[in-house]
């Protein structure tokens, strides 16, 4: 970075590791975590919080990484994509809905839909109507699929939870 | 002692819903595109790009620049053409057809905004874009050339000062007899359809890492692109450099539909730059500069006048298509997406008489070119609304009129005015089967009980044909293109009978590992865990050039490795046949083992076979060893899919809203490798339909700006637009194809604008509507529900 740059140190929990950082103060959470921590697998569609592609979740709550800048989330706690499931060898059932309903091709927005699936299948008291799963998805964009397959896994993953159904 | 041997079970693995092999990697973030690729020492580009869509550069000041810490270089068209560039190349040039290439960056002038003029190579993005901001360009604004019709109006201003017009291409093609057609014609419709500009916006734009090994001489090209051989060519062809010391890797592609099928000028001088700076150089574009640079599409007027007999039957159709390229042909496919709907107009009727005049027209636009359907969905637009209007007008269902129309399933290969020859289809099937799976009599029942209301039914249809499988390579000479038609696998068998399957062609999302390892599993008769699929990497990969486009993957990727599969079954068969003393002739291969086709008793482990042959111990005569096989397909058809489309919708006549009540699509794509990856290119392929019809549009205004250039102005489908949808297949095999594939991935984009089109048309039918171009947004549907006619050209009549 350039030496005129103004810097912030940071400190930040990221999928259950905290990790230090000094990086310019104007950095997007985005960058940080793909260019600084090598976590890609936050993606970056569009730059202005409208795609969900870079959707994280901070102290739990989902948040668009490409619109806070890394002084936000010093002291806070980050999971993405990669910090999912527990071990790499293993999918989470949003994970595997979403394989066995083939709902992801190319995968550019697949994190996003990750993490805002996870997020809202975990909070579900009840079985959700396909009506407000597709309006619960409708912060992520998919250009690939069509959403058909993934409310079908937003859908199964739900039902896996709350009625204990194996998939 | 007997031992009872039963024979083993083959299994066939095309057709099977195979869950992807891909999927694993992208749900832990393990997937790698093109951003995540930061060599040790990279560079970041960005580009300054003209604010002014035509104007004369007077002059340019990068030195505040160039001074900026930070700062590696400053590049503009002058620095270029001191080193020896000069512009790139048009790889697709029409008969007649002038614009030739496209500048890396402007020089004399510019003609749209968004053209780069010059860009800052620093040490992160963020720094190269301060730096931009210093450069100053000074421009003499020209007025601009926004609007086709006034482009080739009588004086208009030129967007290339050494023409006479603003015209690219002019041609006619097709032909018949026109005289008979008026004489028998009991009505002749006049209309002007037009379809309007929008694009494929994949979630990843483009972008590219380029790194020089000083010590072995090579250039590495990581690309988020289609075509990865291609690039390679066409980046090897600008430096002037053998191809061999270029390698172009497409990691994983976030999406492409078209628009990443070449190295454009960016990804071009990325290449440039990283062997004039001796550091790796990196350049992924953000989603303003994808709006201003990315190649656009679709937007097209169509003046077409159709000879109509009695019973709706289509006796003669002449059009005059005016294409708004843009300020430059593709440098990849020219203006072929303006050919393609001249040529393929017609869709799946038979139009004895067809004729077009077409002119592709050069404005001070973002020049268009490839994306999903490649100009057929507009001809499609048209040809649907045509029928739907003489429906319409002799008051005969659209369904009839359609059947009245077809191409006969008995007519193949049937040839078309434009000389297309069509392989195999059944229309009427695939219509027949969309009506009674939508249960069109219930809803037509629906649709007259809700007359009065102020929510209107209106269903839609829409038959297509989709043109896949793109060859034989000397059809695109014919057409003027510098691509091939063939594709290119090769299969290697290692020492335990796994195979290793490598193919030029290179996915972005298709589920190529997948269904190529389905293919070579069935040829080779092994389990597609066996199999492994190499692509997207020139260094590994044999040579194809034309790359994932058109619908070319599973159709000739497939038929190319069936090809090779079934040379080195043959050469495994020998030599099994050897090792056995028995006749080549009675062994198949069967889950991994060699067995006689009439004798149980008769089985060997396939891994012993292969270590065997590719030991070359003891070898039968003229049999060499080795375990590997290529294959080039060149196709000597091409591959037509086809279906139809169904649509239901409800219109708020007080509020233009629209609402799709239900959606059916029956298709044929040949015969089906994976169902679950099928139904998924057509689901896909219908939101993206979805978004041209009723949302999507890249709107200029009348001083050149491109106001849409967020996702908040340009507004793709989400979850809640995109309709659930029933999916049915059918199977009608390539006949011209081992496998009898065809291609999938652009049908439902194809068909999916003309089906909600002529439901909003229907639904407003009583109230005098006429749908006359695309997107149908609330406010067109609220103005059509006043029987106010929407022009081609947005404005209410």
């Amino acid at each position: 970075m350039s030496a005129t740059e103004q810097h912030i140190e940071i400190a930040v929990t990221i999928n259950g590791q905290t990790s230090h950082a000094t990086v310019p103060s104007r950095m997007l959470v985005s960058d940080l975590l793909r260019h600084e921590f090598g976590l890609y697998g936050t993606r970056v569609g569009c730059e202005h919080g409208v795609c969900g592609a870079c959707t994280v979740l901070v102290d739990g709550v989902p948040a668009r990484a490409c619109l806070m800048l890394a002084g936000q989330v010093d002291g806070a706690t980050v999971t993405t994509v990669e910090g999912l499931a527990e071990h790499p060898e293993s999918l989470t059932p949003v994970q595997q809905a979403f394989h066995e309903e083939h709902a992801l091709q190319c995968g550019f927005c697949t994190p996003g839909f990750l993490i805002s699936a996870t997020d809202y299948v975990e909070r579900l008291t009840e079985m959700p109507t396909d009506e407000e799963i597709r309006e619960a998805m409708a912060g992520n964009l998919c250009r690939c699929t069509g959403y058909q397959n993934i409310v079908r896994a937003v859908r199964r993953a739900a039902k896996q939870r709350l009625e204990g159904a194996t998939p | 002692m007997s031992v009872e041997v039963r024979a083993r079970e083959r299994t066939t693995w095309v057709g099977a819903r195979r869950k992807r092999v891909e999927d694993r990697r992208i749900l832990v973030g393990g997937a790698r595109y093109t951003d995540d690729f930061d060599p040790p020492g990279v560079l970041e580009v960005a580009f300054v790009r003209s604010a002014m869509p035509h104007a004369r550069i007077s002059s340019i000041d990068t030195s505040a620049a160039a001074h900026t810490p930070g700062v590696h270089a400053v590049f503009t068209g002058a620095d270029l053409r001191r080193l020896g560039f000069g512009e790139l190349a048009v790889k697709w040039i029409y008969d007649g057809q002038r614009c030739l290439s496209q500048p890396l960056f402007a020089t004399d002038k510019v003609r749209f905004v968004g053209e780069p003029v010059a860009a800052v190579v620093a040490e992160s993005r963020y720094v190269a874009e301060d730096a931009a901001e210093q450069i100053l360009v000074d421009y003499e604004p020209l007025d601009p050339v926004v609007d086709v019709k006034s482009a080739i109006a009588a004086g208009a201003t030129r967007v290339f000062d050494d023409w006479d017009d603003n015209v690219m291409v002019r041609a006619v093609l097709g032909g018949g007899d026109f005289e008979r057609a008026a004489a028998e014609a009991d009505l002749v419709l006049r209309e002007e359809f037009a379809s309007h500009r929008h694009t494929a916006v994949p979630l990843e734009g483009r972008g590219a890492v380029a790194s020089l090994d000083a010590l072995t001489g090579i250039l590495s090209i990581h690309t988020s692109n289609q075509a990865p051989h291609r690039a390679k060519t066409h980046i090897a062809e600008y430096l002037r450099w053998p191809e061999h010391r270029v390698r172009v890797i497409a990691p994983d592609v976030g999406g492409g539909f078209g628009v990443k099928d070449r190295a454009a000028v960016e990804e071009v001088f990325v290449a440039l730059a990283a062997t004039q700076l001796g550091r790796p150089v990196k350049w992924v574009e953000d989603r303003r500069e994808h709006f201003v640079s990315t190649n656009h599409a679709r937007e097209q007027v169509h003046q077409v006048e159709v000879y109509v007999r009695r019973d709706g039957r289509i006796l003669g159709l002449r059009d005059r298509l005016l294409s708004d390229v843009g300020a430059y042909a593709s440098t990849a496919v020219g203006i072929g997406p303006t050919i393609t709907s001249a040529d393929l107009l017609p869709g799946p009727y038979d139009i004895q008489s067809y004729e077009v005049e077409l002119l592709a027209v050069a404005t001070n636009k973002v020049p268009s070119g490839g994306y999903r359907g490649f100009g057929q969905p507009q001809a499609t637009f048209v040809m649907e609304r045509i029928i739907d209007r003489v429906a319409a007008e002799l008051g005969i269902d659209p369904a009839e009129v359609r059947r009245r129309n077809f191409i006969a399933p008995d007519a193949f290969p049937f040839t078309t005015a434009t000389q297309v020859t069509y392989d195999s289809g059944d229309y009427e099937t695939a219509l027949n089967r969309a009506l009674e799976l939508l249960d069109y009599d219930r809803w037509r029942t629906r649709q007259a009980a809700a007359n009065n209301g102020a929510r209107l039914i209106g269903i839609g249809l829409s038959s297509i044909v989709e043109m896949t499988g793109e060859g034989p390579s000397p059809a695109f000479g014919r057409r003027g293109s510098r691509i091939s038609g063939y594709e290119h696998a090769s299969v290697e068998l290692d020492s335990q009978g796994c195979a290793t399957v490598s193919l030029g062609l290179s996915p972005q999302g298709q589920g190529h590992q997948t269904v190529f390892a389905q293919v070579c599993a069935d040829e080779l008769g092994i389990h597609p865990e066996r199999v492994r699929v190499v692509q997207g990497d020139t260094a590994m990969t044999p040579y194809a050039v034309a790359g994932a486009i058109g619908s070319r993957g599973a159709t000739l990727g497939g038929a190319a490795v069936i090809t090779a599969c079934r040379r080195l079954r043959t050469r495994l068969l020998r030599m099994a046949g050897h090792m056995l003393t028995a006749s080549a002739e009675d062994l198949e291969i069967v889950d991994g083992f060699v067995c006689g086709r009439h004798d149980p008793q008769v089985e060997l482990d396939l891994a012993h076979v292969a270590s065997e042959l590719l030991l070359g111990h003891d070898l039968p005569e003229g049999l060499d060893p080795g375990l590997v096989e290529h294959a080039i397909f060149d196709p000597t058809s091409l591959a037509f899919s086809f279906g139809t489309h169904a649509a239901v919708v409800e219109v708020d006549v007080d509020t233009g809203l629209l609402d799709i009540l239900d959606y059916v699509i029956v298709y044929d794509a040949g015969r089906v490798i994976n169902p679950l990856i099928v139904e998924g290119q057509l689901v896909g392929g219908l939101a993206q339909g979805v978004g041209a019809a009723l949302l999507e549009e890249l709107v200029y205004d009348a001083d050149g700006q491109l106001t849409t250039t967020t996702f908040m102005d340009y507004l793709l489908p989400t979850s809640v637009e995109v309709p659930s949808v029933r999916v049915e297949l059918m199977e009608t095999p390539a006949p011209f194809n081992p496998g009898g594939i065809k291609g999938v991935g652009q049908g439902s984009t194809i068909a999916a604008p003309a089906a909600i089109a002529n439901a909003v048309e229907d639904a407003l039918r009583s109230r005098g509507a006429v749908v006359r171009r695309t997107p149908l947004s609330p406010d067109v549907i609220w103005s059509l529900a006043r029987d106010r006619s929407v022009t081609p050209d947005g404005g209410v009549t």
